[in-house]
């Protein structure tokens, strides 16, 4: 057996699936050949590391924890479902407000139906518009759509209008990244709505766009 | 009424049994997770996330006979899943990246080594950062396989039901993925 071959069955070897004479083959090479058996110790040491990359300990009381909702959630799962079409009617389960970061600034606003946010926008310039949901829990199947005014384009959407899709918003904070470029000076409304089962927020945000510099806006939706 | 009290008796024992079951196994499927999150807080979503997918099918869950491998591939979808459905959508969760995590977490306490000295400690974690770059640094297939098969050590007869892709095609991505590990690592040709 030469170089090449024994070098070729590397892999086998350490995974143990070469036949046997074959494997004694190999065995017999590298004891023979030096540069063959420096590369098989590199290749173990490899996998000696491989098979000892560190790991975090899942935190105490994890088996109880984990164990114990999943039972829990088999439980109430039936609840749940009851409970969605007695509370149909109850309002508002994505009760928003809005937290605006321009560079430098934080401002809160209030609880709104339809929040308003401006930002300036500098024309033919691409703009990553962030925005911030902080869901309560899981909001399955939630629809996002965003109505795209005439001034802007949303990148890989050309000449799109309105751009609607299923997702879903897990419990903490989801990420809406939004790339935009200004097509036309002037003021436009770019609105986001998202819909869960029957309640519906909106954001308008108030673009203007100028040649002046701007960069992106960090919109910070906190729903209860 | 006897019924109820009947069943609920039964969901009672099935509890306990499905938690005898299933705790040897967790602190296995939360490294899993983590080897493919990158870090804890999605780790130990991933896994409770199984849990609550298995638990009604407790039934089922106790017939398996190898309960690791199968365990796996649940947790493997499932991540799959969410990672698909995570990078589809241009709405996502916040998270830090894998590299972050990896060096917050990677503390010098949580380096396992055979009663090494503070220079091979240090030593080591800088061979394992660098494997845990070089793994980061394969494609998604490449990557899952790597550290189903080299890491946590799931034989490739295992693998073939947990990634349901033949056995030959594994072979051969493995040896891909090998090969461009010891690229990275800058190990040469073998």
């Amino acid at each position: 057996m030469n170089c090449q071959v024994t070098r070729g069955l590397v892999d086998d070897f350490f995974d143990g699936t070469l036949e046997k004479d074959t494997e004694e083959k190999v065995l017999h090479h590298i004891g023979d050949c030096m540069a063959c058996r420096n590369g098989f110790d590199s290749e173990k040491q490899l996998r000696h590391m491989l098979q000892n990359l560190p790991t975090p300990l899942p935190p105490s009381g994890f088996t109880d924890t984990v164990v114990e909702k999943a039972i829990t959630e088999a439980h109430n799962k039936g609840r749940f479902k009851a409970a969605i079409s007695l509370c149909g009617g109850i309002a508002a389960a994505i009760a928003l407000w809005v937290l605006v970061s321009l560079p430098g600034t934080m401002v809160p606003d209030t609880e709104k139906q339809n929040m308003l946010v401006d930002m300036t926008l500098q024309l033919q310039e691409r703009t990553t518009i962030r925005m911030v949901f902080n869901a309560p829990r899981d909001m399955l199947q939630s629809t996002v759509t965003l109505h795209v005014p005439r001034h802007l384009e949303i990148v890989g959407f050309p000449g799109e209008r309105e751009i609607s899709w299923h997702t879903d918003l897990l419990k903490g904070k989801n990420l809406l990244e939004i790339p935009v470029v200004a097509k036309k000076a002037g003021q436009a409304n770019l609105v986001t709505q998202i819909a869960y089962q029957d309640k519906k927020k909106k954001l308008t945000l108030t673009t203007k766009i100028q040649d002046s510099m701007q960069k992106s806006a960090l919109v910070l939706y906190k729903s209860v | 009424m006897a019924r109820v009290i009947n069943l609920a008796r039964q969901h009672f024992s099935d509890s306990e049994e499905f938690e005898k079951l299933i705790s040897p196994h967790l602190n296995n499927m939360y490294r899993l997770a983590y080897r493919f999150t990158g870090n804890t807080a999605d780790s130990e979503d991933l896994v409770q996330d199984v849990l609550v997918k298995i638990y009604p099918r407790r039934q089922q869950v106790f017939r398996i006979e190898k309960l690791r491998p199968w365990l796996a591939k649940i947790l493997y979808r499932l991540f799959i899943d969410q990672h698909r459905r995570a990078t589809r959508s241009p709405l996502r969760l916040l998270k830090f990246s894998v590299k972050e995590s990896y060096e917050r977490e990677n503390t010098i306490e949580n380096v396992p080594a055979e009663n090494p000295g503070p220079a091979e400690i240090i030593d080591q974690q800088l061979s394992y950062s660098k494997i845990m770059q070089a793994l980061d640094g394969l494609n998604d297939d490449q990557r899952h396989l790597c550290i189903l098969h080299d890491v946590e050590g799931y034989t490739l007869n295992e693998l073939v039901d947990i990634l349901n892709s033949p056995l030959g095609t594994l072979k051969s991505r493995l040896h891909r993925a090998r090969a461009t590990l010891r690229r990275k690592l800058n190990r040469g040709t073998f």
